[in-house]
């Protein structure tokens, strides 16, 4: 008679926390190398806190793109004990369009999500400095009708110097204030760390909120301090509903020029 | 049992109908695309057993395609066929495209297609006209229900189909009609469809039309099983009213009539006079208490002439007593500028304001839409409007200094204060 | 002989949070039918009054499906309501309107004659505006909702949100009837409280003379987040349902009362509801079955589970970078040992000198002092001394590439052994895998042969 009480291992729910980082030309030098150190160090950091996190484990999924987008985790998302950083190399173009092109194709169950009822809603990570040079409204607007996954999941956009193109990454996290804008390279190095310490804490919590962009951020800015800056929202733009309606051809009808007064 | 391809089927004077296919089918029968004399049209086949009196029903279709169609909104039947098999059928026109089942349009959320609310008002008076026509030729439409309209959302444009089920009044051709369309005494067995029948049910579809609810079913309506008892209740001689004044135990049901709750409020107080009259405990009870079609169409004319558009945001607007109304989405004031003063109210003057005889006095229910004038804009400057004739008459205009005028069919006069024109023994006052 | 199953507990993680528990449960028999009933209340602190939410939607699901059950036996409308046409979508969008209509018009009078108090609308930061407004004012009790009616004839299962619905059948084969709403996924679930609740509520009607049924069992979603994956689950529900063919549906429910705190604790952390309609005797028939699938998915389970892991070893190439590492740190300690050598022996090479130096002045010999003049005319200064510094300092370099060739080796050590364990961890888990295919291949076979 099988014994109820002899459980089968319960894994924790798994948190994908997914990296999509822009290496093109312009991040190359100084930039690229601040990213790289960045990202192994985060990796040590969040291997304590996945070890300590009760309720999720960690899993990372890395998506490079520069000309063309590429995932670094091409198997699906890694543990964080098989983790490895392995520098990224910078050049070539903002292939954005590209980036979202992929995670559309990845963000579901029959790909990297392959499991019933294993993963919380993701936490994803944008960086980049610049601009897109490929149609990424087009991918944005599919990945935004077509995948849920998508739409639930926390986003989050770190906007390094000024040629970063604000505006796109405002659309792409679909949320103003979750656009975060650096400038110096110790603060995008801590920036990376801080954004991925505290969304992996509160992306893990089990009483759900359906997106937990807002508490993160708060997080962020409380550590992060002067260093870095967010976006104010901005004004929304009213709906300017067309006017159908039966109009009636009245064009070339005579007009009455009796004196009328 | 499909037909197939290539079938022919004899009318019942001899000619030849061939089937090309199978378009859809129903409880009662199946609709085919056919050629007939060199053109497509569709043929409906009756189920054999789907109708309880096939003689009296082949007889009374048999007379309709003799008379002929009452009018063009109706897909008339056009030949009956032969009798075949155990059971006949009809031809007639094929459906043009853009026209969706009123079903389908009261169902669908976003408004089913409907363009503005303006287009809602028009297609009801669309619907309530062709049902004039149809009583004044001694008709009654024994199975009124909103599958047999189908509506054009852009235009407004009705099309009446099914039309297998008219019959002139007080005969009965087997056919009772589905409950909740049905007249309080139709679902008691107490009588058979006639004219204050169908005005009852005329009520329930105009009422689902602009509230997208039914009158009846507020919450008597939320029960787990609606059984036959229940139904007699809910649309019988004990039917109540979702807005009935004095017994409030049947209101519409947040979560479940949303519609309504949202659209009651903001219908104009006439219209909602019209459909407390309609639906009142006597017009249940009494068939001759109901609303006649002429007093809906001069309701819904006046409707269609106090809903604008804010300038501002593009909502529409159920102006109010035809005076500066406020928009209820972007708090906007709309002023109304001028005004048109009829025979009992007045309505604004805003571009496609339309005028219609029945609301200059008294009137017969045959001219009751004969239009009479339209407000239109000069094209060169949007902001300055005129009243153009559309009558086939002479107007008179008097200018307020005294000067009169002929105003010839076709012609516009500038939509001044203090103007009066007369047309049709009635009087418009610009004001 | 049917019975009824019934567990609720509070979710380890509310105990330690202080919250409520969220989830409610019930079940109901009477001489027509049986009902039962889970609801799980959203655990969102915009959702202060979820667990009234979850109450009122068991009671009135009860409520309305008895009155139902009646209503359709009186009528004689059994046949209607199998008969997977427009009739059955009618009878059904209609209970569940019944019963979405009385559930929000519950909450709301509740609202009415309790406002929400200021710790109440502190949680609510994402929906205050709204509620203020008088929008969205059911989310604050919002729930999700399983409930089920069975009688002679009929099983009908209604859903609207998460949690999940298994019915096993008379030859112990499991199924989730109910059909899936996708907006339903992670921790994202459609609500009572949602604006198409209606139009959004699914269900399934079984012909039980037709597939007669062994059980049917509800679980809120704290059931499901605890395994990790649907078939996990499946096999926790049969040992529940032979622990009830073995001593009772009675005894099943006092069993998980105790180990349902211990499973929650173990597991999702969330409040566990299991409801349910089981026959025990049917179940009993299935008992080889279901330990036969059991044995197989917790096989097939553990098989996917380490090629998981596999595959997320391979997936960075850590193992080719530790790799890499290793012999780049054995290249480095083999350059730090050579570098030492030859700090040794360039030491050695002087100290000797010097050596020989202080011997030959002992012996005061002729040669040396000739030795000393040609030394004077390369070396100013005191040869001794500047021999003696010479020597100190290989001394230091010597010791310094004795550091660095420790270190070196230490690091080549470290390397290695990283190295060497994660290899040794990727070949253990390639025989565990190979040896648990081979271990489920051989089950599969078994129950190939099987009668």
């Amino acid at each position: 008679m099988p014994d109820i009480r002899e459980q089968e291992t319960i894994a924790r729910k798994l948190l994908p926390i997914i990296y999509v980082l822009d290496t093109s030309g312009s991040m190359a030098g100084d930039r690229i190398a601040a990213v790289n150190t960045a990202m192994s160090e985060t990796m040590e950091v969040l291997k304590d806190v996945s070890n300590n996190n009760p309720t999720a484990e960690l899993k990372i999924g890395v998506l490079q793109f520069a000309s063309g987008a590429k995932w670094i985790t091409s198997n699906g998302f890694v543990y964080m004990d098989d983790f490895y950083w392995n520098d990224l190399k910078a050049g070539g173009l903002t292939d954005l369009g590209s980036a979202l092109d992929e995670l559309q194709s990845k963000l579901s169950r029959s790909a990297f999500l392959n499991s019933d009822v294993g993963y919380k809603v993701p936490v994803i990570i944008f960086m980049s400095d610049g601009g897109p040079t490929d149609d990424y409204e087009k991918a944005l607007k599919k990945i935004n009708e077509t995948n849920k996954w998508f739409r639930a999941s926390t986003k989050i956009a770190i906007a390094v110097g000024d040629e970063a193109n604000v505006d796109v990454l405002q659309k792409i996290v679909g949320n103003q204030e979750a656009v975060i804008r650096v400038d110096d390279l110790e603060s995008l190095k801590k920036l990376i760390r801080v954004v991925s310490v505290t969304a992996s804490m509160i992306g893990s919590r089990s009483r759900t909120d359906s997106n937990s962009t807002g508490d993160i951020m708060d997080g962020v800015k409380g550590q992060m301090g002067d260093d870095i800056q967010t976006v104010d929202t901005s004004t929304t733009v009213p709906d300017t509903g067309d006017d159908p309606g039966n109009t009636p051809d009245d064009s070339d009808d005579p007009w009455g020029n009796a004196d009328w007064d | 049992m499909v037909f197939e391809t290539g079938k022919v089927i004899m009318t019942s004077f001899g000619e030849p109908i061939t089937i090309d296919s199978y378009i859809a089918g129903g409880g009662q029968g199946d609709v085919y695309k056919v050629f007939y004399a060199g053109e497509k049209k569709a043929l409906k086949w009756y189920k054999p057993g789907a109708l309880k009196d096939p003689d009296a029903f082949y007889e009374n279709l048999k007379k309709n395609t003799e008379k002929g169609s009452p009018d063009k909104a109706f897909l008339w039947p056009e030949a009956v066929t032969e009798k075949k098999d155990g059971s006949f059928g009809y031809i007639m026109n094929l459906r043009p495209d853009g026209y969706n089942e009123l079903t389908n349009v009261l169902v669908t959320s976003g408004g089913g297609g409907f363009t503005s609310f303006k287009a809602v008002v028009e297609a009801a008076i669309k619907i309530v006209s062709a049902f004039r026509i149809l009583h004044v030729r001694g008709y009654s439409y024994q199975d009124m229900n909103s599958g047999n309209f189908f509506i054009n959302p852009r235009t407004g444009d009705v099309l009446i189909c099914d039309n297998d089920n008219v019959a002139p009044n007080g005969t009965y051709t087997g056919i009772v009609g589905t409950p909740q369309y049905m007249a309080p005494e139709i679902v008691m067995g107490n009588a058979k469809p006639d004219t204050h029948t169908d005005e009852f049910s005329l009520a329930v579809v105009l009422f689902m039309l602009l509230c997208a609810s039914h009158p009846l079913e507020g919450e008597h309506w939320v029960v787990p099983c609606l059984t036959p008892e229940i139904e007699k209740r809910l649309y019988g001689n004990d039917a109540l009213f979702i807005f009935d004044p004095h017994d409030p135990s049947n209101r519409p049901v947040r979560g479940v009539h949303n519609n309504v709750l949202k659209r009651w409020d903001f219908l104009p107080q006439y219209m909602k006079e019209a459909f407390l009259e309609a639906f009142s405990r006597e017009a249940i009870t009494n068939p001759n208490k109901r609303v006649r079609e002429l007093n809906w169409l001069k309701a819904l004319v006046r409707f269609q002439s106090d809903i604008v558009r804010c300038s501002t945001c593009g909502n529409e607007i159920f102006i109010t007593n035809a005076s500066s109304t406020v928009c209820d989405r972007c708090n906007e004031l709309y002023e109304v500028k001028n005004t048109l003063k009829l025979y009992e109210y007045s309505v604004t003057a805003a571009k496609n304001t339309r005028i219609y005889k029945c609301q200059l006095g008294v009137c017969n229910a045959d001219e009751a839409l004969t239009p009479v004038g339209l407000v239109v804009a000069k094209p060169d400057n949007p902001q300055v409007l005129g009243f153009r004739n559309m009558s086939k008459t002479i107007m008179i205009g008097t200018t307020p200094s005294g000067k009169v005028n002929q105003v010839q069919p076709g012609e516009v006069i500038p939509l001044k204060a203090g103007i009066s024109i007369q047309v049709f023994d009635g009087t418009i006052e610009i004001q | 002989m049917y019975k009824m199953i019934y567990a609720t507990t509070q979710g380890s993680d509310h105990i330690k949070h202080g919250i409520l528990c969220e989830d409610s449960g019930l079940v109901l028999e009477s001489e027509e039918c049986r009902i039962f009933a889970v609801a799980d209340g959203h655990g969102d602190s915009n959702c202060p009054r979820s667990q009234f939410g979850s109450n009122a939607a068991c009671r009135i699901a009860a409520g309305e499906m008895e009155a139902f059950c009646t209503e359709i036996h009186d009528h004689e409308w059994e046949a209607k309501l199998l008969s997977e046409d427009r009739d059955t979508e009618r009878l059904v969008r209609q209970l569940v309107t019944s019963i979405a209509a009385k559930w929000i018009k519950t909450v709301r009078e509740d609202l009415e004659t309790s406002p929400l108090t200021d710790e109440e609308k502190a949680g609510c930061t994402r929906y205050l505006e709204r509620y203020d407004r008088g929008e969205r004012l059911e989310h604050i009790y919002g729930t999700t909702l399983i409930a089920a009616l069975m009688t002679d004839s009929y099983l009908l299962l209604i859903q609207q949100g998460d949690g999940r619905c298994v019915v096993f059948d008379s030859n112990g084969a499991v199924s989730q009837p109910i059909p899936w709403d996708d907006r339903c996924f992670a921790n994202v679930t459609t609500s009572m409280c949602d604006e198409d609740v209606i139009q959004s509520f699914r269900y399934c009607v079984i012909d039980l003379k037709q597939n007669s049924i062994a059980a049917c069992l509800a679980g809120s979603d704290g059931v499901e987040d605890s395994f990790p994956s649907m078939d996990m689950m499946h096999v926790y529900y049969r040992n529940l349902l032979l622990y009830a063919s073995e001593n009772g549906a009675e005894a099943l429910n006092d069993h998980l009362a105790e180990t349902l705190p211990e499973f929650s604790r173990k597991g999702s952390g969330d409040d566990v509801t299991i409801c349910g309609i089981i026959d025990p005797e049917s179940i009993a028939g299935c008992k080889p079955a279901f330990e036969r699938d059991n044995t197989i998915v917790r096989q097939e389970s553990r098989l996917h589970d380490l090629r998981e892991r596999l595959t997320s070893m391979n997936g960075m190439g850590k193992l080719e970078a530790l790799k890499k590492r290793f012999e780049e740190a054995s290249e480095t300690a083999e350059e730090k040992e050579r570098l030492l050598q030859e700090a040794t022996r360039k030491l050695e090479e002087y100290h000797d000198d010097l050596q020989q130096m202080e011997q030959d002045e002992a012996d005061g010999l002729e040669k040396l002092l000739i030795w000393n003049r040609l030394i004077d005319s390369i070396f100013p200064g005191n040869r001794k001394a500047a021999l003696e510094k010479k020597v100190d300092e290989l001394k230091e370099r010597q010791e310094l590439a004795e550091q660095q060739a420790e270190q070196s080796q230490e690091e080549m050590a470290h390397a290695e052994a990283e190295y060497r364990e994660y290899l040794a961890k990727q070949e253990d888990l390639e025989k565990e895998i190979e040896a648990a295919q081979a271990e489920l291949d051989g089950l599969r076979e078994e129950d190939g042969n099987a009668p």
